[in-house]
């Protein structure tokens, strides 16, 4: 049985100013099994960005250019059509995006935003996907759902902004989480209420298989089996 | 760029040349003195000839040389332009200045915190000047000083002194709110505002005097009647155009800081407060009665203090008891009747103008900001970008003279949208609306290219935040991510800046646009009045546009309210 997710010769070039470009990422090769979970530690942090996002053919700035193979369940993701590619991220593959305090939209209640994710990927009435919403922020333990999925990001706890986001990316039930520095920008007392919930998840098989991304070496023990050391080169 | 930037200077070292030596210049092309009159001419009807080898860019309604003329008035458009330029650079060096010592003297105790609060403190003097609509407040300025220069009674003409002052006197805080780094830049970019600025003020008739030619003094006298003669309203128009063009790229070529700002960091409230939109409007609402009262006090100031204004400073109780409490700014004796109503009577004309230029503008900047933000580097959004930025170059009330000898019914090249004086005949709504079409049109295009660089900044930052990635990682498809995600925050955060600093522009236009087309509004009215000297109307119309501003400001900060939620709740 081939791998979840087999990575060869991945290298990411940025676009800069006056049509040059930056290689940011160059030679990752890695795999994960269904069920495994592993770590990317080392390098830069736009590194790791970097070769996230290049995973669900995406890059942190226009321009960006990936390079190499990227096979999740045999198929080939970056030579998909953008419709095809967009079809798999937010579904088979989620993805809790690196912290911001923007990274969710400012202006449209936590729950729309939760019920946007569902209904992009599946056939499901309002009413429905509002229930799959609160059902969906109590799982990642948002405090009172029913008053939260009205509410705007800015009236949430940062340690709730996360969730929100981690709610986001496991809406549809992925085979494969990616989560970029799950843990970074909270205070050291949030962090592991957020280990918690990932490595909770992880155990009832919500997301088959988890890719993270950090610098914490506890972090990376928590959640997962195998770390892979970026070299500080590329 | 570089090319642009030759070009741009060839061109404004001609037009120096030009000004230095207006006789030589004017006298080698063969055109005698701007103020000789040509008998040969006029037609036997009266009609001025065109483009010819006497004249060589026509003659005028009276008979003058174009080419002498628009050679002579070079001079003053530039003397006036860096004048008041720096003029303006050394006002706001005053004020910034004292402002600074002030407020190193309130922070003694941190004196880190001195520079914060000047700029703060000149930032929002900055904002409030905005709420002042500049061109009205430049004219209160022009006409006030005009009658102690010694003019015949009646006839506006404050002279360039009058002129420089009073357009160094509204340009100022544009002046004092950027840091030292880039004093040059400032200044430089600010000769083209002035230069305009001139341009209008001389079209509404408070230029430096009847024997003085001026660009905008000669587009005003084209105006009128039918549009036969194109040539004597075109090629001044063309002139101001060109050097206005020419001062800007060379202005925005000196090297300085980025002057776009990032956007103010926005607080978000975490604490509910019981009803912070009533609390946000009523803050708004108050804040905009403060400003009512302190602009209205400065055109009391305007129209008693400066230069020998003959009956009309009644002491100030009475003004602001008459104007307060009965909506009373004087009695006009030629009209008759209360000046108050008078300005009523012409305002809902102004206002259909008014708000149908505001719709057809920000409609026009939107598209075109919009596509210029999404589709960038493509030859539409070149050509696009361009051209805007050539007609937010051009007088407003230039383009609608060339509009109408384009496009009028009446005399246009092409006979397809109602022109001149088409308003006062129409009867029907549906009749006076299409006679509005080409001013709407005008006004759009003059302003678009003020609001496009502001509609494509905000798409850009909107299309590059954090959220957008976070809505691609979710499998959104690409339209509903720009238009549910990245539109909801461009338009909430355009509303709140559209009032704020696109208002005042947008009264001007009005203003200046009404006299081309003939719309008896309130724009007719002030020209009509300066052209009669009758200062208590002028007032009047300038207390009225200050009412104006203040309202469409409130409307905008109230608009912005209701977009963006973390205000609403």
């Amino acid at each position: 049985m081939s791998p979840l997710l087999e990575v060869e010769d991945l290298r990411v070039d940025l676009a800069e100013r006056r049509g040059s470009t930056r290689t940011v990422l160059d030679g990752l090769s890695f795999s994960l099994e269904t069920g495994e979970g592993l770590a990317l530690t080392g390098g830069s942090i736009p590194a790791r960005t970097a070769a996230c996002l290049a995973l669900v053919g995406l890059t942190n700035s226009p321009g960006g250019h990936i390079h190499g193979r990227v096979a999740f369940d045999g198929q080939d993701l970056l030579s998909l059509r953008p419709a095809q590619l967009r079809r798999i991220r937010g579904d088979q593959i989620g993805f809790v995006p690196c912290p911001s305090p923007k990274s969710l939209h400012p202006l449209i209640s936590v729950g729309a935003q939760v019920m946007e994710a569902v209904r992009v990927h599946r056939q499901v009435s309002k009413p429905a996907a509002h229930a799959r919403a609160i059902d969906l922020l109590e799982l990642v333990g948002v405090p009172a759902p029913h008053r939260a999925v009205f509410a705007l990001p800015h009236e949430l706890a940062a340690l709730d902004q996360r969730r929100v986001s981690i709610a986001i990316a496991v809406a549809n039930r992925p085979r494969l989480l990616i989560a970029e520095e799950p843990v970074a920008g909270l205070p050291d007392s949030d962090h592991e209420a957020v280990l918690d919930l990932l490595s909770g998840l992880r155990r009832r098989h919500e997301p088959a298989a988890m890719l993270v991304s950090t610098q914490d070496q506890p972090v990376a023990n928590r959640l997962a089996d195998r770390v892979l050391p970026l070299s500080q080169r590329a | 760029m570089a090319a642009g930037v030759g070009l741009a200077g060839a061109v404004l070292l001609a037009v120096v040349l030009t000004a230095i030596v207006p006789g030589d210049v004017a006298s080698l092309a063969g055109a005698p003195g701007p103020n000789a009159v040509d008998r040969h001419a006029l037609n036997a009807f009266g009609q001025p000839s065109g483009p010819s080898a006497a004249h060589l860019l026509g003659a005028d309604r009276a008979g003058r040389d174009v080419l002498s003329r628009l050679v002579y008035a070079a001079r003053i458009a530039l003397e006036v332009g860096f004048a008041s330029a720096a003029l303006a650079m050394l006002i706001g060096a005053v004020v910034a200045l004292l402002v600074g010592l002030l407020a190193s003297r309130l922070t003694s105790r941190r004196p880190s915190r001195a520079g914060h609060l000047s700029d703060r403190a000149i930032a929002q003097l900055a904002d409030a000047w905005l709420a002042i609509p500049l061109l009205l407040f430049g004219t209160a300025l022009a006409v006030a000083c005009s009658h102690g220069h010694g003019c015949a009674a009646g006839a506006v003409g404050p002279g360039v002194p009058a002129l420089i002052g009073a357009i160094s006197l509204t340009l100022w805080p544009f002046a004092a709110r950027r840091r030292s780094a880039d004093l040059l830049r400032t200044a430089a970019l600010l000769v083209p505002a002035a230069i305009l600025y001139e341009a209008a003020l001389s079209f509404l008739g408070v230029g430096p005097g009847p024997r003085t030619p001026t660009w905008g003094g000669m587009i005003a006298e084209a105006t009128p009647g039918s549009p036969s003669a194109w040539w004597s309203g075109l090629f001044p128009g063309l002139a101001l155009l060109l050097t206005v063009l020419a001062t800007a790229v060379l202005a925005s070529a000196i090297p300085g800081r980025e002057t776009d700002r990032p956007a103010q960091a926005e607080r978000p409230r975490p604490e509910a407060r019981p009803h912070p939109f009533l609390r946000f409007a009523l803050e708004r609402v108050l804040r905009s009665i403060a400003v009512l009262v302190l602009a209205s006090l400065l055109v009391y100031v305007i129209f008693r203090v400066l230069p020998s204004v003959h009956g009309i400073g009644e002491p100030l109780d009475v003004y602001l008891r008459r104007l307060y409490l009965h909506f009373d700014v004087g009695h006009d004796a030629g009209a008759g009747q209360g000046i108050t109503g008078l300005v009523l009577s012409r305002a809902p004309v102004s206002a259909f103008l008014l708000a149908g230029g505001i719709i057809f503008w920000i409609g026009a900047a939107l598209l075109a900001g919009t596509l210029s933000a999404l589709r960038p580097r493509t030859a539409a959004e070149r050509v696009l970008t361009a051209g805007t930025g050539v007609l937010a170059a051009a007088p407003v009330f230039w383009l609608g003279l060339v509009a109408l000898y384009l496009f009028a019914l009446d005399g246009g090249r092409i006979h397809l949208l109602p022109g001149q004086a088409a308003y006062g005949q129409a009867t029907t709504i549906a009749g006076r609306a299409q006679a509005l079409v080409l001013p709407w049109i005008v006004m759009a295009l003059g302003g678009a290219g003020l609001y496009l660089r502001q509609v494509r900044r905000r798409w850009q930052s909107a299309m590059t935040e954090d959220y957008i990635l976070t809505a691609r990682l979710k499998g959104l498809p690409e339209p509903v991510i720009v238009f549910r995600h990245a539109l909801r925050s461009t338009a909430s955060a355009l509303s709140a800046q559209t009032g704020r600093s696109l208002g005042s522009a947008m009264i001007a236009a009005a203003i200046l646009v009404e006299p081309v087309f003939g719309i008896p509004g309130v724009g007719g009215l002030l020209e009509a009045s300066i052209r009669r000297g009758d200062l208590r109307v002028i007032r009047g119309v300038v207390l009225f546009g200050l009412l104006v501003l203040v309202v469409v400001r409130l409307a905008g900060d109230l608009l912005h309210a209701c977009l963006d939620p973390r205000v609403r709740r």
